[in-house]
């Protein structure tokens, strides 16, 4: 074993230099990301996935190694033995998450996109491509398991799965037993939108698009940048929190340290359901959100109207709601295709939403935006 | 030693054998295995060809690779399952109504499933605390030791519903069942609730009963069982049938009461734990395959009515599978959905003619 | 006549912690070909528990029953159901068999695994269903049957056994006279023709007398009385077993009456069937029937048909109906 590895290390060396300068020409590097990591060597793109979530029991520790086209399998360390090896760069792609098919296309890989979660999308010129069968579906709707026999008839070169919960992991466990290359996605589970945006990056490795996600991502940490420091001038901080209400009576979902509840702290706003759980939304009954959120200056939600809400004596108690400044996010939602841009563009793009809070916590710093997504939830109950 | 052969006049020599008419009905439900096999393979999201079928099955040269790994790696195993599970149920449905001598007796019925299932979450749960390798391991390791969990839950259950079985009515018995599912519903929530999330992979999904989790893995453990219960299952017809009669006169006719008893209701468990541990709780089919079987056939001799209910079995759980794996747009129509949907009317037929014709029992 | 069943020293009962619980003891007895043997008994006697002692499904106390030599107990389950078969109270309901299929499973001890059927094992059946003269009901399914042809069927059925000896418990309980009086007739005809040994426990004491060969008493006190009914009759033996339940045992009727003390007495006059039911009625009424009387009752039939005529201390009543003559003689009262 020994031997074998100094041999292959004395053979390779000399080809090394070459091969660099031609197929790994641009780099990224992993700043904010949390859940994957990428690395260089002489012949390929290591990629490192892992996610742990005690939780819910998750664990998913995997590491990629992308290799040029056409250049053979590189002979591996023994601790690479396991790695999932995979050729760039790459030509058609599938994925059921509506922020996956995002950032496809915001590398201009709009062509590659051979099928999707459904038509459930936003975005007008993927759901034109849908109805025109240019782009399949690949399963009953976003964030679904996919269909087996779906994806194998469509027989993807990448399949990018939203692997939210254990039947999403199973499902890529099925997938990658059939022979497709299903490669799991972490996004969203990154603590904050920065990190997630940068997962821009990750999908890049797979298609050599290095160079525009730094360019997309650099954009867009210096845009965010310069809405920081403008709330950072302001001495007094709102308070505001952002929970989604579930049409069926559950409980609510609180954004309390993931990176929704990130976007609250960057536009200059106190989370007051701020905690050190886990990094995606949880579950909060009304009991311990009135304990935590009365005085709140700002709610946020997902309902357009309070209809549904609890009674009016329970949420006249909340500051925000006596004071009228509660905020939905569905401003840009085409209902007839039941398609939530909310989902989609602020996956590449998070400053918009980051522009949009600024705004909506303090007017005075840009008196002539206008927000993309929020806009006031109609409060029936209070008349 | 005496018969009383030579007593009967020359004449009538030649004796009339009842007839059996309806024997000829099982060349055409075999057929009728044999269509929904191949519309099993066929028809789905992606359709497929007879042409292709075969040629994937026999592994020809101009096979599409696509649509042979769809039918091998997905329908095939898919379908197979569908059809043991099928004959499984029906076939332990028709055990358990004759010995339990309730016409609405079966896996579910009896809280036989649920027994299982907890079997299974116990397991489970035991594996993860003495260590938590045991999940990356599940699909080597768990194989195996799940089953056992099932057939011992659903032993127990089996056995205290057998104890029960002497003191109370047969409606009694039913409900006893059914808050025994509860109680095993409950329990498992509880496992889970107490211990951690970790184990809801497993669980994921378990309510619903499916027959597209079962993969070749499972194979090698599923069939010996499904064989061994339905061979022993089938060797006790003539038992079966004395009992029939009842307790008493199945004793005086020289059957053994403890023998069939144990091969039987042993048989039961065999054929109904693999099938829970793998597919989850399967509902109505193994109560209304025996009612279907008898209703066709026209008698409850079991040495016509076991064969019969592992064709019909097989063919219906076929159906159901199939109409769950239309290409449809929307995924709401669910097996056990399905199997309500026929089931819950054969149901309610039994018990309004049962009232009304208390002979009618089985 | 050839002997089937011994019972030697037989002390029946139930093993309590107690100490055992002791129904009937020191029973010493053989069953024959040929005879029909009813045991009576009141309720509560035991009846169950000797049936089923003797039929080997409960082990006795003390003794043997030997069948045909042979311990009973020692006898295979299929090798007994191949000498001894049963008949019970209990309502068969036999799903969707037909008759020919259930007198089938009398076969059981005889077929292989599979229970499959040989030309001979049919042979059996038509013939044990043309002795019980089931013909009609053969294709038809045993849940569809009366009661009385469901009996009938298991009879059948229990002659498709071949056995040496039938024992049948209170099969009749069910029905009415006339089919009971059919299955006593079939029993006594089975036992002469065919020559078989057939104990049957029943209630019917009067078609028990009637058709038996032999009758076993078992009274409350366990003490079992054997002997031809007559036998039983005439040295006392079946009136001190029933005496405890309230009705006597009227030696020249051969019947059961009431304790029930006579309300009057009257003289009856007349002749033929009309003086024998007017007995009948009057005897139910408990009005004494003797030689000198206040009341006379006269039984007249003649051209114009049948009529009564009342004297009571000579004022003479003219009346057309035994049921008005009942009355007359209540209001006279």
């Amino acid at each position: 074993m020994a031997s074998c590895q100094s041999h292959t290390k004395k053979n390779k060396a000399p080809i090394e230099s070459n091969e660099s300068a031609t197929s790994l020409s641009d780099t990224v590097r992993i700043v904010h990301a949390n859940n994957f990591s990428v690395s260089y060597s002489e012949s390929y793109k290591l990629v490192h996935i892992h996610y742990s979530s005690p939780d819910r029991g998750m664990v998913f520790d995997k590491k990629l190694v992308l290799v040029p086209q056409g250049k053979g399998k590189p002979e591996l360390k023994s601790e690479l033995k396991d790695a999932w090896v995979i050729e760039v760069p790459l030509k058609t792609a599938a994925a059921n998450d509506d922020g996956e098919v995002t950032r496809l296309k915001a590398l201009g890989l709009m062509d590659n996109i051979v099928a999707m979660g459904g038509g459930a999308i936003y975005d007008a010129e993927l759901r034109k491509r849908w109805e025109a069968k240019e782009i399949a579906s690949i399963g009953y709707s976003f964030h679904r398991p996919p269909l087996p026999e779906l994806v194998l008839s469509i027989d993807p070169d990448i399949l990018i799965q939203y692997t939210y919960n254990h039947d999403g992991l199973s499902s890529l466990e099925k997938m990658r037993a059939l022979g497709i290359n299903a490669i799991p996605q972490f996004a969203w589970a990154e603590p904050s939108f920065l990190g997630k945006a940068e997962w821009i990056k990750f999908t890049s490795l797979f298609f050599n698009k290095e160079k525009e996600a730094n360019q997309l991502f650099e954009e867009i940490v210096e845009r965010c940048k310069v809405l920081m420091e403008k709330v950072n001038q302001k001495e007094e901080k709102v308070t505001a929190f952002l929970v989604y209400h579930p049409s069926d009576n559950s409980d609510w979902s609180a954004h309390r340290n993931d990176f929704y509840a990130s976007f609250l702290e960057a536009a200059g706003a106190t989370n007051v359901l701020a905690d050190d759980g886990p990094t995606h939304a949880v579950g909060i009954n009304n009991e311990k959100i009135l304990d935590l959120a009365k005085n709140a200056d700002f709610w946020l939600v997902n309902s357009t109207s309070d209809e549904t809400w609890p009674t009016v004596e329970y949420l006249n108690t909340f500051k925000a709601y006596r004071e009228g400044q509660v905020y939905h996010y569905q401003k840009r939602t085409r209902h007839e295709h039941n398609a939530y841009d909310w989902y989609e563009t602020p996956e590449v793009r998070p400053d918009l939403v980051l522009e949009d809070l600024v705004s909506v916590f303090y007017p005075e710093l840009l008196p002539n935006h206008i927000p993309l997504y929020f806009e006031k939830v109609k409060l029936i109950k209070t008349k | 030693m005496e018969t009383y052969s030579d007593k009967i006049e020359t004449t009538r020599s030649s004796p009339k054998l009842p007839s059996r008419k309806r024997v000829f009905l099982f060349p055409f439900l075999i057929i009728g295995v044999f269509v929904f096999i191949l519309l099993e393979l066929g028809v789905g999201t992606v359709s497929i060809s007879i042409e292709e079928i075969l040629a994937a099955i026999f592994k020809l040269d101009n096979a599409d690779p696509t649509h042979s790994t769809i039918i091998k790696e997905l329908r095939l195993p898919r379908t197979i399952a569908a059809g043991i599970g099928g004959a499984a149920l029906g076939t332990a449905g028709l055990q358990l109504q004759t010995m339990f001598r309730n016409p609405l007796a079966g896996p579910w019925a009896l809280g036989l499933t649920a027994g299982a299932q907890l079997g299974v979450a116990t397991v489970v749960t035991a594996a993860a605390v003495v260590g938590s390798s045991f999940l990356e391991n599940f699909e080597v390791l768990g194989n195996l030791s799940i089953v056992a969990g099932a057939m011992l839950g659903c032993l127990m259950v089996l056995l205290l519903m057998a104890s029960i079985a002497r003191y109370v009515s047969t409606i009694t018995l039913l409900i006893f069942g059914l808050m025994l599912g509860y109680l095993a519903q409950g329990l498992i929530s509880a496992i889970l609730h107490f211990t951690n999330e970790s184990q809801g992979k497993i669980f994921s999904g378990w309510n619903d009963g499916s027959f597209a989790g079962v993969y070749w893995e499972h194979f090698p453990i599923l069939i010996p069982m499904a064989i061994i219960g339905l061979v022993s299952g089938w060797l006790m017809a003539k038992p079966l049938n004395a009992f029939l009669l009842g307790e008493n006169y199945a004793r005086a006719l020289g059957m053994s009461i403890k023998r069939t008893r144990i091969i039987t209701l042993g048989s039961a468990v065999l054929l109904a734990a693999p099938v829970t541990a793998y597919c989850g709780p399967v509902l109505f089919l193994g109560l209304i395959v025996p009612h279907l079987a008898r209703g066709i056939f026209g008698t409850s001799d079991h040495r016509i009515l076991i064969p019969a209910v592992m064709v019909l079995g097989c063919l219906i759980a076929m159906a159901a599978d199939l109409f769950v794996h239309l290409p449809w747009e929307r995924h709401f129509l669910h097996l056990n959905a399905v199997n309500a949907l026929i089931g819950a009317p054969v149901v309610m037929w039994v018990l309004l003619r049962n009232r009304k014709m208390r002979t009618f029992e089985f | 006549m050839e002997d089937v069943l011994k019972l030697e020293q037989l002390s029946i009962g139930y093993p309590l912690k107690s100490g055992n619980k002791v129904v009937a003891k020191n029973i010493s007895e053989t069953l024959k070909k040929g005879e029909l043997v009813c045991l009576l008994g009141p309720n509560g006697a035991g009846k169950s528990t000797l049936i089923r002692s003797i039929s080997g499904s409960q082990k006795p106390l003390k003794g043997k029953v030997l069948l045909e030599g042979k311990d009973i107990f020692q006898i295979s389950a299929r090798k007994l159901a191949q000498k001894l078969s049963l008949v019970l109270t209990e309502r068969v309901h036999g799903g969707m068999l037909s008759s020919y299929e259930v007198v089938g499973l009398g076969r059981y001890p005889y077929t292989r695994w599979s229970g499959k059927l040989q030309a001979t094992d049919h042979h059996v059946i038509q013939w044990a269903i043309s002795k019980v003269g089931a013909e009609e009901l053969s294709e038809r399914m045993l849940s569809e049957l009366s009661d009385g042809e469901r009996q009938k069927v298991m009879v059948a059925k229990a002659l498709a056994q071949e056995p040496e000896i039938m024992i049948l418990d209170e099969i009749t309980a069910f029905l009415d006279l006339p089919r009971r009086i059919e299955i006593m007739q079939l029993m006594r005809q089975l036992a002469k023709k065919e020559n078989k040994c057939i104990l049957m426990s029943t209630h019917d004491m009067e078609l028990a007398l009637k058709y038996s060969d032999k009758l076993w008493l078992l009274p409350k006190n366990g003490q079992l009385s054997i002997g031809a009914p007559e036998d039983l009759v005439l040295n006392g033996t079946f009136a001190q077993a029933f005496e405890s339940e309230g009705i006597h045992f009227d030696l020249q009727k051969g019947a059961f009456e009431s304790h029930e003390p006579y309300q009057q007495q009257v003289q009856l006059n007349g002749s033929g069937n009309e003086l024998l039911w007017t007995k009948k009625a009057l005897e139910r009424a408990r009005i004494q029937i003797v030689q000198n009387a206040e009341i006379t009752v006269s039984v007249y039939n003649n051209d114009q048909g049948m009529s009564w005529e009342l004297d009571s201390k000579g004022l003479k009543k003219e009346i057309a109906s035994i049921y008005e003559l009942l009355q007359t003689i209540n209001e006279d009262d």
